[in-house]
Formats: C-alpha cells, structure tokens, sequence
C-alpha cells in the first residue's frame, strides 16, 4: 500500500465521518483497502445536501457543482473494432471536496481520475490526482471542459455540449474518442434528484445513455479504430451513503432495441436489511422514460474470485413479465487494481432481450484466510 | 617441583587467582574496561555517522524512497518561477513530474527552518510506513491537515530533537506572531532530514510565494520520453541532471575526514589509558604472579591467562562501547545535517531509529590495540625475576628509563613531522604532519616533566618541608601516572591547535568579510530589478544598482562561476594573492578571469593558463588568484561584461545599492522610502552587519561538530587521570599515613595533593604551549589548504594561554577531587600491622 | 607525662561489650617523662591497639589518654597534628622513610615542619651514633634494612620529642643487628630526655626498657624480668 493511499484513504474516512476520529463509529474498516463506499458515507462538512426542490438546468449543470462534496463525470463504452473483437473504456472524473470552509474556494477541492481499457483477455487501469486551482485539473462551463493533466472530456466545438472529445493516455495505453448523439439526455431519479436511502437523502443524477462512439485506441503500441455505444453518468451529492451501506452494484444496459435499462443497489450490512436500496430505470429509445421502481428483482446468479473477493459475474434483472434478463460479465478479470479498488467492467445481456452494457460492482470484502 | 597437569582445571585456578585481584582493587578494573569504552565510543559513533552520510550520498537525493533523475530549474538562474510552466507540461502528458518549493524560514529562537514543499498528490507511489507506531502516528491525521490551513510541518523526529521541539508544536518565527505549522513526526522511509516538509499550496499561501515553485522534480522515464520533455520546455526553465552521489561525497570529503580524525584521537587516547591500566594490573600482581610461578605455574600458562582476561575485558568494553557509540551517532547526526545543508547545500537523511548498521572496524582495531599494548607489560611481568629486593627502586628507575625513551620518539615524529612538512602534497601528508606532532606533544611530556620538577627540585628551599616532598612525591606520581597525563596533554594540545586555528580562520574571515562587502546594502530581490532602477533613478539618482550572477559550469561541474560588478568598490574588494602584470586592467576589460584560492591549490589550476568559458569566450585567461573563505566550491570570477557575453540573458540572484561617488548617504531615510514605496518588503532589505552576522554564523556552525567532539576528549582525558589516581590509591596509602604520624593535618595534606596534580597540571603548559601553538600551525598552514583550499596565518591571542593552564587545572583538580579526599582521610593506624607482600 | 585512664576496648564489629569479651579492659598506665616501657603479649593479644590508642591513633571505647596533660581525643585534627609534629616521635617496624627525600631531609623533616631551628650539633650526634653520616645524601630505596631503622630512629628524635611511640623497631632485622639498634634507640631517647613506649613480642628486645608490661586477657600485668 502507498502511503498516498493510507493519507488520501484516512483522509477520506476522516471526511466522512467528519471530524470524529478514526473509524471507531464506523463499520470496522475490513482489511481490505477499498473502504471506498466510506468515501461517499457520511455527514457533508461545510457543504450542501441535495434536495428535490432544486431543478436541474442546462448547459450549466454539465459543469462542476463545488457546493457539493462530490461529483463525477462518468463514461463507459461498448466498442467493436472492424474484426468484430469487443473493447471496453472507461473515463471518469472524480471531484472531491475536502472537510475545510467554503471560503477556501478551488483550494479544498481534489480531483482524482480513473481511465481503463478492456479487451478479451486484458485489462488496464489508469489513475490521476491534482489539486484544482492550479490549472491541472478542472471543470469549465461553457464551454464543457473537463481534465486532469492530459486527460479529456471535452466540447469539440464552442456552440454545443456535443460532440464530446475524450482521451486519456499512459505510457503504453491511450484511447483518443469522440462522443455524439442525436438523441437528449435523461434525468434520473424524480427530476434529477435520485434517492439514496431511507433517511431520503440522495444526489443530482443524470445521464446520456445514447452516445455514439468512434475514435482510436492504443493498447501497447497497436493502434485500432473503434465504433460503439458510451454512456454518460453525471452525479453530484454530499451525502450518498450511509456509514451502514457497504456498497453498490450498478449496470448501465444498451438493449439492442434501443432502449436503455440503468439498475442500481446500494447494499446495507445484509442484503435484506432496511438500508438495502434499488432502483430500476427504464428509457425507451427517444429519450423518454418508461418505468422507474424499487420493485424488481435483482439477483447475483453466479460469483467468481477476483483479487480475493467474491465478486458476483452474473446477475437476473427480473420485472413481472416485461423484464427478464441475465447480464454476464465478458470476463471475471476486470478489477480496477488502484487505491480505490473496485470491479468494473463490459457485459452482455440475454434473456427477454439482449444487448450489451457496463456493470460496477464495488464494496465486497476481502476473502477471510481460514 | 610437580608439574602441572595442562588441563583447563589448572588454567582456570591461575585465571583465578589472577583475576582475585581485582575483587580486591576493583578500580583497576573498572580503569581497565573504561579505557576500552572510550577507545570504542567516539571512533564507533564517528564511523557511523559518517557511513550514514555515505550511505546518503550513494542513494542519492530521495523522497518517500523515490529517487529523481533530474530538476527542471530556472534557465537564467531565477530562484523561482511559475507554475504554469509545470502546469502546462503536465497537460502535455508529461506526469513523472513533482513540482517542489525551497523556503527558509527565519525563526524566534530555533534558527533557519528549511522547508521544502512538494505537492502531495504528485508523490509517485511512495510505500507504506513500516512500523506500527508510524501507521498510528499517520492516521492520527488526516489529508486535510495537510493541505488545508492551519496545515502541518513534517519533520524527521532526529531534527525535532535536535531542535528540541514536540510534535503538535508550533515554532514561532521572528516576526512575531507568526508561526509555522503544527509539527508532525515524519516516518522512517521519508528520507527527509535537516529540511522539514509540507504541501506545496501550504508553502506558497505562509509565505506569500503563490503560484511559484524552486523547480520541479523529474523521475524515471524512458530516453525519448525525457528527450520529448526537454523539447518542450518553456524558454524559462532547462532540464539539469541529478547530481553524481560521488560529487556530494567528494564536496564533503573534508568535513568527514575531520570527523574520522576525532574518532581516532578518541581512540588513541582510550587505547594510552587502557594500556595505562594494563601496565598497573600487571605491576600490581608481581608478587602474586611470583607465587604463581614458585608454586609451579609455568610461564605459558601464565601467558594465557593473562590473555584470556584482556580478551574478556576488550568484548566486554566493546558491548559497551558500541552501545554508547550508536547513542552519541544518533546525538551527532543532526548536527551534522545542518552542517552539511548550511554548508554545501547538501541534506542527507536521518533514520529514525537507532543506527543498526555496526561497522566491524573498531572492535578490530582495539583488540589489536590491547594486545599490543599489553605485550611488553605481559613479558615483564611474566618474565620477572624471583626475588623482590629492589623492587621499588627497579620500579622508578624504569620509569626514569622509560622516559627518556618516549623523549626519543618523541623528537623523532617531530622531525618526521617536520620533514612531511616540506613535502606535503596531499590532506593525508597534512593528517600524517598532524598525527606527528600530537603524539610528539604527548611523548615528550613525562620527560618534560621531570625535568621540570628537577628543577624545582633544586629550587626549594631546605626549609620548607613540605615543599620538599611535594616535588619529591610529584617525580614519584610522574611513573603512574605519566600516561594519564600524556592523554590529557594530547586532549589539551588538540584543543589548543584547533581553537588557535579556528581563532586565526575566524580573524582572517572577518577580515576578508570586510573587503568584500563592498556595498552598504543588500536586497533579496528574486526579480524586479528593473523596477526598482525605474523607481531609484527617479528618487535617488545617485544610487547605483549592482548586481552578482552566480551560474554553475556546464562542464566542469564543481566549478562555481561569479560575476563582479563593474564599480571601483567592487574591483578593489579583490585582493590578489598572485596575479600576472595588469591583471586588473585585463580583467576590467573582460579579457581573463580570477581563480579562487581553492581552484589553485586543489584543482591544480594557476596564473596564465588559460580556460574554457563557454562557446563565446573559448580561451580565458587565468589572470589572478584570489582568497575565498567558506566557499566549499572552487571559483572562477568574471567582470560582468565577460559574464554578459556568455550569458546574456541571465538574471542576477543578489542585488547591492551603493552610491556611485562613494560619498554618504542616508540610508535609513532611503530604505524606508522604498519600503513605504512598496518597492520591497522590509525583510528582503540586509545590511552588511547582518550578512557578517549571518556568514560568522554558519562559520561558527561549521566547527560545532569538532568543538563537541574536543570537550568529548577533554572529558575523556578527565576520566583516564580519575582512574590513574583512583588505582595507584592503595600505594600513596603509606606515604600519607607517614606524614600523619609526622603531624601533618589533614587538611594541609589534601592541599598538597591537590596541589601535586595542579603542579603537574600547570607543568605540563611546558609542553601544551608550545606543541598547541605549532599544531595550531600546521592545522591552517598545512591542513586547511589542503583540505578545503583555504590559507590564512596563524593569530595567536595571549588569553588563550591562561585559559589553557586553567582548563588543565580544572580537568585535573576535579578528576582528582574524590580519590584525594580519600586519600586525606586515610589512617596512621594503617602503618602498623602492615605485611610486605 | 602520658596518662591512660580506664581504658577500655572492643571492636564494634565484633560485637562483645561483656568484660571477659574486650581487647582491653579497664586499662591504667602512667608513664613519666624519660621513662621507657615496653609492652610486650601474644600475638593478638591487642598490644598494638593499645599503643595505637595511647599514641593517639584509635579512640577508645572508654577511658581517656592525656598527654602533657592535653585530653588527646577532645583535640581537633589541626591541634593534634600540631601536637604530633612536636611532641611525638613514631618509629614503625617499616615504611617510615619518605622515598623520595634524602636522608638528611628525611631525619630532619619532623623539625623543619614544627618550624623549629635545626640543632646541627644534635642532628651530627645523632648520625653519629647511628653511623649513618655516610648515608646523608642517598635515597632510602638505596638502603638496606637496618640503615632504613637507623634512619628512621634518627628521624624520631631529631626533634627531640616528649614521647617516642615505637611498634616492634626491630621485627625486620636479624638477632645481631635488633641488639644493636635497640641499644642505640634506648640510649639516644635518655640522651633526648624523651619517653618510650614500644610494643615488643621479643622479651630480649623489651628488657632494654625501663619496665615492662605484658598484656594477657585484656588485662596489664607485670611481666616476668629476665
């Protein structure tokens, strides 16, 4: 473990259980080092917390919300190159707000960006950090700007948000990709404002599931062009999680009709517990919303061992007749191995219909060496 | 006669009965295995602190164990510039990089604080503390301590005791009001030491340096990648190679040897008194190594068991010795660490737990030392012969003989030493001279002595008794006590040199000092000097602006390259001490440069030779050489003219305000003018005083480490005349009872005790002056020069004499103080009853 | 001139304060000025610790020891060495000689430090008598024994003392030699008009006195004369 990982990660465990000392109050931090949802649990510092009462508005909420404590943009994508071979990519930026006053401005504000690249039979994982203030990360609105160091989302052009420009890179590995779409983005939740939990806290949550993507990627040296789909998430809160939630599961589905299906399950302590929250979210393919409930079915069908944990390969997504699919990991080995470990990676989904999509899995414990 | 089974039964009742001695004279032991700590202490704790600087060096700078390959630094030589260079590289992809601020703090009452800032996230994959208690102490804190006001200090646990400073604390600074961050222990892996470490933003916000940074630190990247950055860089910075570890291990070559030599003074001195207490041990158990051998024991036997108790006495001394000697190194570490960062701008690291490395070399070094020394003893006393009548008297005319003999040894090392002197070439050559004359001081002096107290001898009136035996007892005391006396001779001879050298160094630096601040006052200014012309010519136009470049070689590296202001002040501030005919002019017109007095002596150069400058100026001539104090690099010295034509565009790091008549001026008045101007800040204006303060301050720095090691020998001479004293005790036993019975009170006869040991004390002055004075000689004449390139002459100061006699009567009168008071109270009962042995 | 008064001793370690169990009990003597007495007992008998007490040396558990009518043991250090410079003269059975003074220097060392004028004819008498004029100038590791008595014989009287404390003078010298140097040392401490007190295992050697004394059971008995 770095110790980078141990300041930024008790830091982080720090900020969430704001000021109390070290996770004592806390679930006990596991061996493991992917305390990761505790990053999203607990009280929000000289921040403010989501409500439903603010509606969302654009342009201006593709850019940063520094009142909040954190935020993301979040993208992954299902490519093919012209051999018919499948690529997955994934881009985020993280924004981090630290436990400081609000007068500190951009100085209480870290950016941290993950980048991966897939491919049958491999896997890469990127990671960045740096200040905002300085010029090495940020986001600016308008024109849509999003960086650190040489990784980018951005507008390719000043008079619209699409399309969107998005590279990152590191010694061996880059991709260089654009995003477009003819098609408008959703709002997730009741107008934007998704809840997270039963105290009714929540966060800012919108997406664009329709983007069309072409570009470039280089894996070791070999460079392929690509074509596929990329899904957009955008979420801001303060408060996301409660410390008794252990993490999440999140899948983000193409169907091949075109509608789009997002699931996600903040898991409590036991799966059956109270703090155990799922939402399913269906979009046809215009833009509109078709379904949005808590009662389906979602089950994990099979596990494999990734780095030590029992991670869930494959889930069921089962509403009464409308719904009944199987989304199955491309392959187990999609760990993101980086301070804030988790699985994520390209699925395929059979059943009622069939499709392709992203799923991320985070919070399981590290396997007990009996 | 039986003989003797040779079994180890037999061995061990010899070892026995041998060792039954010291239950009885359990001082002797206790001398014994003194002197072998002493001989292992200061040498172990030098070897280590020293190896742990090597051991700095050859892993070069780090951070969190990561070693960078090179700085992005000024290109014009500016101390600082802005981010946005760094920023914009690392847009370009480049992010091996770590932007890093250098910031001295001036502080209340600890000093300068050097503080180096990196930021924190740029940190490439740095491991985990590796202890528990370090894994408590981090988590104790937070990222946000870090990075957001009031932030934290870090700093290695050996600089905050060296400080004597707590974590938690916060130091104030000399302005008051102020202070620094919250200190944090640093972990172990840190590999920081004198310099303390905080976040960047943190650094730039307390001290008003926003957006800046010293350079940036470039880690491990393929060739092409570093070739593709150094084509991006921005005009403003260049691209400067780490340094080669050897670099730093030869710029500091000097100040090791220095430290090495304190060891082994130390240990030579451990060694003269352990051979002191050896050669009582075994005098003292003549009669019973007699029995031993009328009882049948054979000399061989004899041999060995005496062997075998000096092996168990040096392990037992070395354990100890090496124990103490690893607590004094974790004592002297951090001195050395800010002597090294204040002098060559060099930091090593400081472990945090006791040095653990044990180097092998002492104990091997003492043991051979003990058997040597203990041989001639052994064969003595094994050897004696069976009958006993004369032995008091063989025993002080053996004393009588030996010295004479030390006297002839004596006066070879100092012709030896005298010769070396001639023909030095080398630092060695000058040690060699130095050893010479130390242990020439200490050989000579018993014989100085008696010959001394012969003198006095014959001086004393018949009359005076007491007089008379004080004298007569004081030529007795000589032959035990001879070998004490010569450790506190070469302890004083040593701190009599080094202070009269250190005495002259500081005189002639002051004076040199003097000379060459040629300027009124001085401003720290990183740029703006065009500003500040603007706003002079405006309100005080006779104000000149002079401005002094410093800029390394580009092949040369341990060359530093000095520019000086083209004004008469300045010109005649250089005193030459060899020049060729009109070197002035020459170089007034930019046609050669000046040489420091280091490059000469060290580096080999000289007048006439001529030298690469740079691809503008490709032949130079060397037209002078000058002296350069302190400076522990060599030096070229340009007229700023010759150094425009190499480096047009560089920018000058110090700025100085003269007037440009030479007339008067107030400069108060001015000073305040351009502070309220807002032109400066009041505290980047330094005036002469406070430069010299400051100069005479890392001067006086320089030899902290030496004057702790010398009070350390001093102590140590001390210990070796309490122990010499305490085991000759039971023989003075008789004497004193004898003068009691003859109705001499008790407290006339510690007077005369005392004062036997101050008269011994004072005697030796005879050799302590003068010997002191010529080490004194040879240190700056001989050594220095040789060592650092420096020469000056030697200033002898007529108070330093006295304090010498007093420093000798001290030492002796309180080492002495407990066994004499035994001594005055011994019984006349105890002359009766008493049985030759 | 010397008084001892009652004295009683033991040793504290010992632990015995019953009269039959102490070195000395219930002790008297009185010995008048050019008097000589010799105490003669068994080894262990304590002959020596009552020499030691009368010469001032150990204080004893009980009693009290005048000299010239001064109490010894209610002196301070500095009035009993002053006493001892000018009154006492000791002669111990070795190790009386200062090894780094002359003869002369040792015999006279007493006087010079009472500060009172060398008796020159005194000093040639005495050496005289002693056969030691030869020796004035060596060194005391120069001499063999009984030069080393005779010196030390000198150096007791020279500054012709009240009384002269010896403690067997002769134990280290042969038969010939002992006869002759207590010969000598009786006759020059009448000629000094100074008392002795000697301690003497030899009944040859203690005849020599005026009377002598033998200490058997702690207690002083006269002793059977030759």
């Amino acid at each position: 473990m770095k110790i980078q990982l141990l300041i930024t990660l008790i830091a982080l465990i720090q900020l969430l259980i704001a000021c109390q000392p070290v996770p004592s109050n806390g679930p006990a931090p596991e061996s493991s080092d992917d305390n990761y949802q505790q990053l999203l649990a607990g009280q929000f510092g000289d921040y403010q917390q989501a409500n439903a009462n603010r509606p969302l508005r654009f342009p201006q909420d593709h850019g940063a919300h520094p009142d909040f404590r954190m935020e993301w943009w979040y993208v992954t994508a299902n490519l093919a190159d012209q051999q018919g071979n499948w690529y997955g990519v994934q881009w985020t930026l993280f924004r981090s707000g630290l436990d400081g006053p609000k007068s500190l401005g951009d100085k209480r504000q870290v950016y941290m960006a993950h980048a991966a690249l897939s491919w049958p039979g491999g896997h890469h994982a990127m990671q960045k950090y740096a200040r905002a203030g300085t010029g090495q990360a940020g986001v600016t609105n308008p024109p849509f700007n999003a960086w650190l160091d040489h990784w980018q989302l951005r507008s390719a052009n000043h008079e619209s948000w699409l399309p969107l420009a998005m590279t990152a890179a590191d010694e061996a590995f880059s991709f260089d990709l654009t995003l477009d779409s003819d098609k408008p983005l959703v709002l997730q939740g009741e107008q934007g404002f998704s809840v997270k939990n039963t105290q009714g806290s929540g966060s800012y949550y919108y997406s664009h599931p329709y983007l069309q993507v072409s570009g470039q990627l280089n894996i070791d040296g070999e460079s392929i062009a690509v074509t596929g789909q990329a899904w957009l998430d955008r979420e801001w809160s303060s408060q996301f999680l409660l410390p008794s939630q252990q993490g999440w599961d999140w899948l983000a589905l193409h169907l091949d009709d075109g509608d789009k299906i997002m699931v996600y399950q903040l898991r409590g302590q036991q799966l059956d517990s109270a703090d155990t929250v799922k939402w399913l979210s269906w979009f046809d393919a215009k833009g509109n919303r078709r379904l949005l409930t808590r009662d389906f079915e979602l089950r994990p069908l099979a596990t494999a061992e990734v780095a030590n944990r029992d991670v869930p390969q494959r889930w069921l997504v089962h509403y009464g007749d409308k719904l009944a699919i199987e989304a199955a990991a491309k392959q187990a080995n999609q760990w993101m191995d980086l301070d804030y470990p988790y699985w994520e990676g390209p699925v395929d989904i059979s059943g009622s219909h069939s499709g392709i999509g992203y799923m991320e899995m985070t919070g399981y414990p590290l396997q007990q060496i009996d | 006669m039986t003989g003797w089974p040779n079994s180890i039964a037999s061995r061990l009742v010899v070892s026995h009965a041998l060792a039954g001695h010291y239950r009885r004279h359990p001082l002797q032991a206790l001398f014994l295995f003194t002197g072998i700590v002493i001989a292992t202490v200061l040498l172990v704790a030098t070897q280590l602190i020293n190896a742990q600087a090597q051991a700095s060096y050859s892993k070069g700078t780090q951070l969190f164990e990561q070693n960078p390959i090179g700085y992005l630094i000024g290109a014009q030589g500016q101390r600082q510039f802005p981010m946005a260079s760094y920023v914009a590289l690392r847009r370009q992809g480049f992010d091996q990089l770590m932007p890093v601020l250098h910031h001295n703090f001036q502080t209340a009452q600890h000093g300068v604080i050097a503080v180096m800032a990196i930021d924190w996230l740029s940190l490439q994959a740095a491991p985990l503390p590796s202890s528990q208690l370090e894994q408590q102490t981090l988590s104790q804190l937070t990222l946000e301590d870090f990075l957001l006001p009031p932030y934290r200090l870090m700093m290695s646990s050996t600089r905050m005791k060296q400080l004597a400073v707590a974590a938690d604390q916060s130091i104030e600074l000399a302005n008051p009001s102020e202070t620094l961050p919250a200190l944090i222990a640093a972990p172990d892996n840190s590999g920081i030491g004198h310099q303390a470490l905080m976040d960047l933003q943190a650094l730039q916000d307390i001290s008003n340096r926003q957006g800046m940074l010293s350079s940036v630190w470039v880690f491990a990247m393929s060739d092409q990648r570093l070739q593709a950055l150094q084509q991006q860089l921005p005009p403003d910075l260049v691209f400067r190679p780490a340094t080669e570890p050897l670099s730093q291990a030869a710029l500091a070559e000097s100040l090791h040897l220095n430290l090495a030599a304190m060891g082994l003074l130390s240990f030579v001195v451990g060694v003269f008194l352990a051979f002191n207490a050896i050669q009582f041990s075994y005098t003292d158990r003549q009669p019973l190594l007699r029995r031993l051998r009328l009882s049948g024991a054979s000399q061989r036997q004899l041999y060995q068991a005496l062997s075998i108790e000096l092996i168990v006495f040096v392990i037992l001394g070395s354990a100890v010795g090496y124990w103490l000697g690893a607590w004094l190194a974790t004592l002297l570490l951090p001195g050395l660490g800010q002597t090294l960062a204040q002098l060559y701008g060099i930091y090593i690291s400081y472990p945090n737990k006791v040095i653990a490395d044990l180097p092998l070399l002492p104990l091997l070094m003492t043991i051979i030392a003990a058997l040597l020394a203990a041989i001639v003893p052994m064969r003595q006393v094994v050897r004696q012969p069976l009958l006993n009548r004369y032995r008091q008297q063989t025993a002080q005319h053996q004393a009588s003989i030996r010295d004479r003999q030390l006297l002839v040894i004596a006066t070879t090392c100092l012709l030896l030493a005298l010769a070396i002197s001639y023909w030095a070439s080398n630092l060695w050559h000058g040690l060699a001279c130095l050893a010479l004359v130390l242990l020439g001081g200490a050989l000579a002096l018993p014989a100085a002595l008696r010959m001394c107290l012969q003198l006095a001898q014959r001086l004393v009136p018949s009359n005076k008794p007491l007089l008379q035996w004080l004298i007569a007892d004081s030529r007795w005391l000589l032959g035990p006590a001879a070998i004490s006396l010569m450790a506190m001779t070469l302890a004083l001879v040593a701190n009599s040199g080094l202070n009269t050298m250190i005495g002259s160094f500081r005189a002639a630096t002051l004076d040199w000092l003097e000379q060459r601040l040629a300027a009124p006052v001085y401003l720290n200014l990183a740029d703006g000097q065009r500003q500040l012309g603007d706003w002079l010519s405006q309100h005080a136009p006779t104000i000149e602006i002079a401005e002094r470049h410093t800029i390394q070689h580009s092949q040369q590296r341990h060359i530093e390259i000095a520019s000086l202001p083209p004004m008469a002040p300045f010109r005649n501030s250089i005193h030459l001490i060899d020049q060729v005919t009109n070197a002035q002019q020459l170089f007034a017109q930019g046609q050669g440069i000046y040489i420091s007095e280091r490059h000469h002596r060290l580096d080999g150069a000289d007048i006439g030779q001529t030298v690469w400058l740079c691809d503008s100026a490709p032949e130079v001539t060397v037209l002078g050489i000058y002296h350069d104090y302190g400076n522990p690099r060599s030096q070229w010295l340009l007229d700023e003219s010759l150094l425009r034509q190499c480096w047009p565009q560089h920018i000058g790091q110090s700025t100085a305000l003269l007037t440009s008549d030479g007339n008067d001026f107030d400069w108060p008045k001015l000073i305040t003018a351009m502070s309220d101007s807002g032109l400066i800040k009041p505290e980047q204006i330094i005036d002469q005083q406070q430069i010299k303060k400051i100069a005479m301050a890392v001067f006086d720095q320089t030899f902290t480490v030496t004057e702790a090691l010398n009070g350390l020998t001093l102590l140590v001479a001390g210990i070796g005349i309490f122990c010499a004293t305490s085991a000759i005790h039971h023989h003075r036993v008789r004497q004193q009872a004898q003068l009691a019975a003859m109705g001499v009170s008790q407290r006339q006869r510690l007077i005369m005790i005392l004062s036997q040991w101050s008269l011994l004390a004072l005697l030796s002055m005879s050799i302590v002056w003068p010997f002191g004075t010529l080490l004194a000689w040879v240190l700056a004449s001989l050594v220095t020069p040789l060592a650092f390139g420096w020469s000056f002459s030697t200033e002898l100061v007529w108070q330093h004499y006295p304090i010498l006699a007093l420093l000798a009567l001290v030492c002796v009168v309180i080492a002495t103080l407990w066994p004499s008071w035994r001594l005055h109270r011994v019984s006349i009962a105890s002359l009766l009853k008493e049985v030759d042995e | 001139m010397l008084e001892l008064e009652t004295i009683s001793h033991w040793f504290e370690s010992s632990g015995a304060t019953e009269p039959g169990q102490r070195v000395l009990n219930n002790i008297s003597l009185t010995l008048h000025q050019g008097e000589s007495l010799a105490l003669m007992g068994n080894s262990g008998s304590g002959k020596s610790t009552l020499l030691q007490i009368a010469a001032g040396l150990e204080r004893p558990q009980m009693g009290q020891v005048k000299l010239t009518g001064e109490l010894l043991y209610q002196l301070a250090d500095k009035r009993l060495s002053a006493l001892r410079r000018e009154k006492i003269g000791f002669v111990f059975q070795q190790f009386n000689l200062l090894p780094g003074l002359t003869v002369v220097d040792n015999i006279l060392f007493q006087s010079r430090l009472s500060k009172r004028a060398v008796d020159q004819q005194w000093l040639n008498h005495l050496m005289a008598e002693l056969s030691i004029e030869e020796l004035k100038h060596r060194l005391p590791e120069q001499l063999s024994g009984g030069q080393q008595q005779r010196v030390a014989i000198a150096r007791a009287i020279a500054h012709k003392p009240c009384i002269v404390f010896a403690d067997e003078p002769t134990g280290n010298l042969n038969d010939s030699l002992s006869h002759s140097v207590m010969a000598l040392l009786i006759h020059l401490v009448q000629e000094a008009n100074s008392s002795l007190l000697m301690v003497t295992h030899s009944a040859a050697m203690a005849d020599y006195a005026d009377s002598v004394l033998k200490l058997q059971q702690s207690q002083l008995i006269a002793a059977a004369t030759a």
